[in-house]
């Protein structure tokens, strides 16, 4: 058997065997170098990078059936939430240098390392900004085949909305992550999810695919859409 | 009418699909500077008079808040729009715009700029975002409760250590400073005599009490080259102790120049708390008075709000002296008055308004006047919740043993673990 596969075939994202189990992967692409303190691994001539399923939705949600094929080499992707960059970086390895990824993030303090890492990673763009207001980060951020969103807003549906209107290609797609808990504590999550999905359809957006990650993230759901 | 884009490259007039430049960068760093100028409004940073010499007196939709926002500060008719197709469509198509307009040669060196330039001006906005003075406050409030950890931990084993020498004494000497004097400076017990004490500045009944306690002592011997390390360590313990007073008198000056308002109100600690718990001054600014009310006491909060229990009365401002001594019937309404006010003084210190400190004093004292008037008696009917049991709330203020242990409370514990002296529930902001 094969200790290195690839998910699906447009999309370089593995499973990697190692001794102790089987994790994801993604090929780094700035080798020798760590993010989050995540294994380096070389197979074949080639340095991979562990991805760690709990700390990325996206990660989450390849393991509960997405298509790996979301986000491909070359794609232009707008990342809403994106902290200190975990999973920027394997979206940054996956789109690869002809790729581009506009890191959105309101925290000074995160912003500070996501701009570290965009010193070594040429296809980041760290942009400080608050995602309630896409047009203030509209000077820098283009056209995109992908918006991403893990924000943990109360208002996190209307937010993906107005990123969607302004940037996304007509053929592109949206992921968003929703967590149950940071828009109601009280409401039933599923009864959150519902609304949410009805805020984002009333947008004139489909939501293609419904994900539960709730394994791998308590109450939390990720919708795929498009326009 | 005219319609205007802004890009890493430059300001753009334009017209259907074709664009004429108003402002093209020299370089990154110019670059960096007029657009993080755009962001933070600050008209010092973008040539405004350049621009509206090119504009002239026509009306001006932008895509971009904040030069719409700063053509209008100075005399032009601007508007922000974000549902216009034709803006929409350019701010979409900036890298193919760019190139048919010959700005750049290709899109690849389009990307190339746009990376450059946006690590700048995040690098910049950065910058004005951490210099403000309260977050220095913050990471000082927080040293303290870090501080606090260590002296706790290095009392803990200096009690247990010496206490295999002097088992008595831990009950005796309560107080961790002096028991940590007396480990560093008199030592084996065999030195316990009237001289020993001279610089420890105790009163003479205590001395007494010591000296005879030392003679009668349980505990092992302890050879003057076994006292040492632990000597050693006492004296550290007592220089973090230091510490801890200097940051707080630090965290004090610095709070009547970055939050004179809420220090009148709050006391310099409890408002440097609140900062941090807010994020910054000015989120704190940005809050209602009922979330001030309640900051700290999250968990009894989202209790309340998902099982329907009593929501909580206060948060961090129970440690406020006016609030945490009042009579439990009146400490409700008070927090919520004084919660009220708080959040005028951090409007006042975050925009920069004048000091109304003690105005806002003197109504919390009025107010609390007039409700000790209105509710002399705890209401009939009612139990209180026994906070604090009776007596409690002698000269000498409340006692930590006559707290009860099983009561959560903020600043004081959880269910039934009585916490170490000086250690506070406070929950760091991610």
């Amino acid at each position: 058997m094969d200790t290195v596969q690839k998910l699906s075939e447009e999309s370089p994202v593995y499973w990697i065997d190692l001794p102790d189990g089987r994790s994801l992967a993604t090929i780094n692409l700035t080798p020798g170098e760590r993010v989050y303190g995540e294994r380096l691994v070389q197979r074949g001539g080639v340095e991979y990078r562990t991805w760690d399923y709990r700390r990325s939705k996206l990660a989450s949600a390849f393991l509960s059936g997405l298509e790996s094929s979301l986000v491909k080499p070359g794609d232009r992707v707008l990342y809403l939430g994106a902290a200190t960059g975990t999973t920027v970086s394997h979206v940054s390895d996956i789109i690869g240098e002809e790729g581009i990824v506009y890191a959105v993030e309101f925290s000074p303090r995160m912003v500070r390392n996501l701009s570290l890492l965009a010193n070594k990673r040429k296809n980041i763009v760290p942009i400080l900004g608050d995602a309630r207001y896409p047009s203030t980060y509209s000077d820098f951020v283009n056209e995109v085949d992908l918006v991403y969103e893990d924000v943990a807003q109360p208002f996190q549906a209307e937010i993906f909305v107005k990123n969607i209107k302004m940037f996304l290609a007509r053929k592109g797609k949206a992921f968003i992550a929703i967590k149950a808990k940071s828009i109601s504590q009280v409401e039933e999550p599923r009864k959150v999810f519902e609304e949410q999905r009805r805020v984002i359809a009333s947008a004139d957006i489909t939501v293609s695919e419904e994900i539960n990650i709730s394994k791998y993230h308590k109450d939390h759901m990720v919708f795929i859409c498009k326009l | 009418m005219k319609k205007i884009l802004v890009s890493p490259l430059g300001i753009f007039g334009l017209e259907g699909a074709t664009l004429t430049p108003l402002l093209t960068f020299e370089n990154d760093e110019h670059a960096a500077e007029v657009l993080a100028g755009i962001r933070l409004e600050d008209p010092e940073r973008v040539p405004l008079d350049q621009l509206k010499e090119i504009l002239g007196e026509d009306e001006i939709q932008t895509h971009v808040p904040g030069l719409s926002r700063l053509l209008k500060s100075i005399g032009l008719e601007a508007k922000e729009v974000s549902d216009d197709e034709g803006l929409i469509a350019a701010i979409k198509g900036k890298p193919g715009l760019m190139v048919q307009a010959g700005i750049v040669a290709s899109q690849q060196e389009y990307y190339s700029l746009l990376h450059e330039r946006g690590l700048l001006t995040t690098g910049k906005l950065l910058q004005s975002a951490t210099t403000g003075r309260d977050k220095l406050v913050i990471q000082a409030i927080l040293f303290l409760d870090d501080l606090d950890k260590m002296t706790n931990l290095a009392v803990v084993r200096i009690r247990e250590w010496y206490g295999l020498h002097f088992p008595e004494l831990d009950r005796k000497v309560e107080n961790h400073a002096t028991y940590c004097r007396l480990v560093a400076f008199v030592g084996p017990r065999d030195r316990y005599d009237y001289d020993s004490f001279e610089q420890l500045n105790l009163p003479q009944s205590k001395i007494d009490q010591l000296v005879d306690l030392a003679r009668v002592s349980s505990g092992t011997e302890l050879k003057e080259e076994d006292w040492k390390p632990l000597r050693d360590l006492a004296k550290e313990t007592l220089n973090l102790m230091e510490q801890r007073k200097k940051v707080e008198d630090w965290i004090d000056s610095v709070m009547s120049d970055v939050a004179p308002n809420l220090k009148a109100l709050a006391g310099s600690l409890v408002a440097a708390r609140l900062i941090a718990m807010a994020g910054s001054l000015e989120d704190l600014a940005k809050k209602p008075a009922s979330k001030i009310q309640v900051l700290g006491a999250e968990k009894a909060l989202y209790r309340s709000l998902r099982t329907g229990t009593a929501p909580p009365k206060h948060g961090v401002i129970f440690q406020i002296p006016l609030i945490g001594k009042s009579p439990w019937w009146i400490r409700g309404k008070l927090a919520r008055f004084v919660a009220a006010k708080l959040a005028i003084a951090a409007r006042l210190d975050a925009f920069g308004g004048e000091f109304l400190g003690d105005v806002l004093n003197q109504q919390v004292h009025d107010r609390l006047e007039e409700l000790r008037k209105e509710f002399p008696q705890a209401p009939e009917g009612k139990k209180a919740i026994k906070v604090f049991p009776k007596g409690s709330f002698n000269a000498k203020g409340f006692s930590r043993k006559d707290q009860p242990k099983r009561h959560g409370h903020p600043g004081k514990g959880g269910k039934g673990r009585k916490r170490p002296h000086g250690k506070r529930k406070f929950k760091r902001k991610k």
